[in-house]
């Protein structure tokens, strides 16, 4: 217990490491490697007095170990920062929007974890099979395929052609009208049930399909595959080759024996692919015009929108150390082995 | 993995990954052969390098390849004259869909090299010195890891400028780390080694123990990865094309034709489909080499 309780401490001062890592470099993108950065912090056409206040504001004429202090007490405080498009507050933008990617992106992931699992699982139980090679291809092609396109081809067959789901959005417009979506968590889905709000529920529901499907196909591919490898490894073990010959079915084998012992590696690849899927949920929610944080990276790229740029990236990798710390930790909980580690 | 195990036991010492480099490569070409996928794969990468250097001479319509406008043309559906339809500013999609395929691969090729080229020998000094060094590498390495590699190209492109030449500094400045990771954990097992060993022994100056033993030995599985990334890097660089942060119009790329055709996809359906076929079409085959690559230098990934 002891020895758990150390490596639960060990892993947070790690990952605040990590952050302290990931400012310095957000710093210098965000303040060093700009020839002008309070030109950037300020938009464009400025008058000479503004920008000499950003610039006395940034402390860009300070050495750079006391800009890196204040920058870090500033982010610390709140302080990202106003957008220079809607002259907000940074931290406000990204509140307004991220319910609305993680919304997704959770949608999506529980997608890919329901059947990329049992894809990995059956295709190492039916090995060298036809399904097998299936299994393979299909993975290959999950990881190959641009999420932006397949939305846009998704968009074309559903859409277009079958007239089955909407187009884009994360409701429909007549919605704020008919049912309006009260707003207690910003996850509609969660929002609409607990108000019960049925109609809209089912709205925001048809909604969410075509761009959960787009962001799970990355995961799928590789929750599969992996999946697959690390079941293989289990099954080739000494203690599965006991239970066989003991004449334990095949089946329980498989399910209780190897899986039970699959899980932890394979919940080490389904934290890692959220990360990936992190960046996912930008391209996708620009095809589907979803208006969570890609959108607001997009805008803020055409705008020329630095502050909230760089609130972005900030905000999103402080995310990606989330994940892999309650990962780690996960798997802490679930493998009694890692501790010792 | 039959063939393998029939070479080693020939050999009688070798593991596949140290085949000599005849033989590993000819061990290559049996396992390609069999395999349909991987065939297919290399087929497809064939015919992908022959438009790249060929381009201008198989378009049809090379000038409207490179931006040239006709106005006459706009927006026509798939034809004899026009098998990928036209742009909105009257090019023909097939010619443009050639022409960028040179800019797809050389961008991708030198992002690619350029993170084996900074990522390969830290790697290698972090895993031979190890100590201080090795901790100090390892922790920056560790750093750009922290972040998505698009995430980090994207705030990197943000920082300087948009632009085809920023996004691939960006990306390489992103992939690099993967090398250094990979090479090191290799360069680890190899410093065990009898004739590092005897190397060390002898006198032989660390830098040329590193770039004669340690670093040679890490081709196989640098390849395998450098396979695999240059699919990644063209997935990559054509999402940056997309969100505006890559090439810039006129220049013929498959993520910002993807990007063009977006408005118009209802209609001309055609507009995006073909672009994003390519880039499809090319990561694929890419990963499918990498994939039968590694299987045949790592054995311990079951298949």
């Amino acid at each position: 217990m002891l020895r758990k309780l150390e490596y639960v401490i060990r892993r947070l001062a790690m990952s605040v490491l990590v952050l302290v890592g990931l400012s310095i470099i957000t710093f210098t993108l965000a303040r060093v490697v700009p020839s002008d950065p309070a030109a950037l912090f300020i938009g464009p056409h400025p008058n000479p007095d503004d920008l000499e206040r950003t610039r006395e504001k940034l402390g860009l004429n300070r050495p750079l170990p006391a800009q890196y202090a204040s920058y870090v007490s500033e982010m610390l405080q709140g302080d990202w920062g106003d957008s220079i498009a809607t002259k907000r507050p940074v931290l406000q933008e990204i509140g307004d929007r991220w319910a609305a990617s993680l919304e997704l992106l959770i949608v999506a992931m529980t997608f890919a974890v329901l059947v990329g699992v049992p894809l990995g699982v059956f295709s190492a139980r039916l090995q060298g099979s036809p399904f097998d090679v299936g299994v393979r291809v299909a993975s290959i092609v999950g990881v190959s395929l641009p999420a932006f396109w397949l939305g846009l081809l998704l968009q074309i067959i559903f859409f277009r052609n079958l007239h089955l789901l909407p187009l884009a959005g994360r409701f429909d417009t007549d919605l704020r009208f008919t049912n309006p979506i009260e707003m207690l968590t910003g996850f509609h889905l969660l929002d609409t049930v607990v108000t019960g709000n049925w109609v809209a529920f089912k709205d925001v529901a048809w909604h969410i399909v075509l761009p959960a499907l787009t962001l799970a196909a990355y995961p799928i591919g590789l929750i599969a595959r992996m999946t697959r490898a690390t079941m293989l490894e289990v099954l080739a073990q000494d203690y599965i080759r006991t239970a066989r010959a003991y004449g334990t079915p095949e089946s329980f084998v498989v399910y209780a024996y190897a899986l039970k012992n699959a899980i932890g590696p394979t919940l080490t690849v389904i934290g890692l692919t959220l990360a990936f899927a992190l960046t996912g949920t930008f391209f996708v929610e620009i095809v589907f015009n979803w208006p969570g944080l890609g959108m607001l990276t997009v805008h803020s790229l055409l705008n020329v929108d630095y502050p909230v740029i760089m609130g972005i990236t900030l905000f999103a990798a402080s995310g990606y150390v989330l994940i892999n710390l309650l990962v780690d930790l996960a798997q802490a909980w679930i493998d009694p082995r890692i501790s010792l580690g | 993995m039959q063939a393998a195990e029939w070479l080693n036991r020939r050999q009688g010492f070798a593991e596949p990954g140290e085949l000599r480099p005849r033989r590993q490569l000819a061990h290559v070409v049996y396992v390609i052969l069999r395999d349909p996928l991987a065939l297919f794969s290399v087929i497809i990468l064939t015919l992908f390098v022959l438009i790249a250097l060929f381009g201008p001479w198989l378009a049809p319509y090379p000038e409207q390849g490179y931006g040239k406008t006709n106005v006459a043309t706009r927006m026509l559906p798939m034809s004899p004259e026009h098998p990928f339809g036209t742009d909105r500013l009257g090019r023909d999609m097939l010619s443009r869909v050639i022409i960028a395929a040179q800019p797809a691969l050389v961008v991708s090729l030198v992002v690619v090299l350029i993170a084996v080229l900074i990522g390969a020998p830290l790697g290698a000094v972090a895993g031979y010195f190890g100590g201080r060094l090795d901790d100090l590498i390892m922790r920056v390495t560790d750093l750009f890891l922290a972040f998505p590699s698009l995430l980090l190209a994207m705030a990197i492109v943000a920082a300087l400028g948009p632009g085809l030449d920023h996004a691939a500094l960006a990306l390489a400045i992103s992939w690099w780390p993967w090398y250094t990771r990979l090479v090191r954990g290799m360069a680890l097992g190899l410093r065990q080694r009898y004739f590092v060993q005897a190397a060390q022994s002898i006198g032989v100056p660390a830098r040329v123990i590193i770039a004669r033993h340690i670093l040679p030995n890490c081709l196989s599985p640098i390849l395998v990865q450098a396979t695999v990334d240059i699919g990644t890097v063209i997935l990559a660089s054509s999402s940056l094309a997309f969100i505006g942060l890559g090439a810039q119009p006129p220049a013929p790329d498959w993520g910002l034709m993807v990007s063009e055709g977006r408005t118009f996809i209802l209609d001309e359906w055609w507009y995006s489909t073909f672009p994003g076929l390519a880039i499809f079409i090319s990561v694929l085959a890419f990963n499918l080499l990498g994939d039968t690559l590694r299987d045949i230098f790592d054995p311990r990934q079951y298949r």
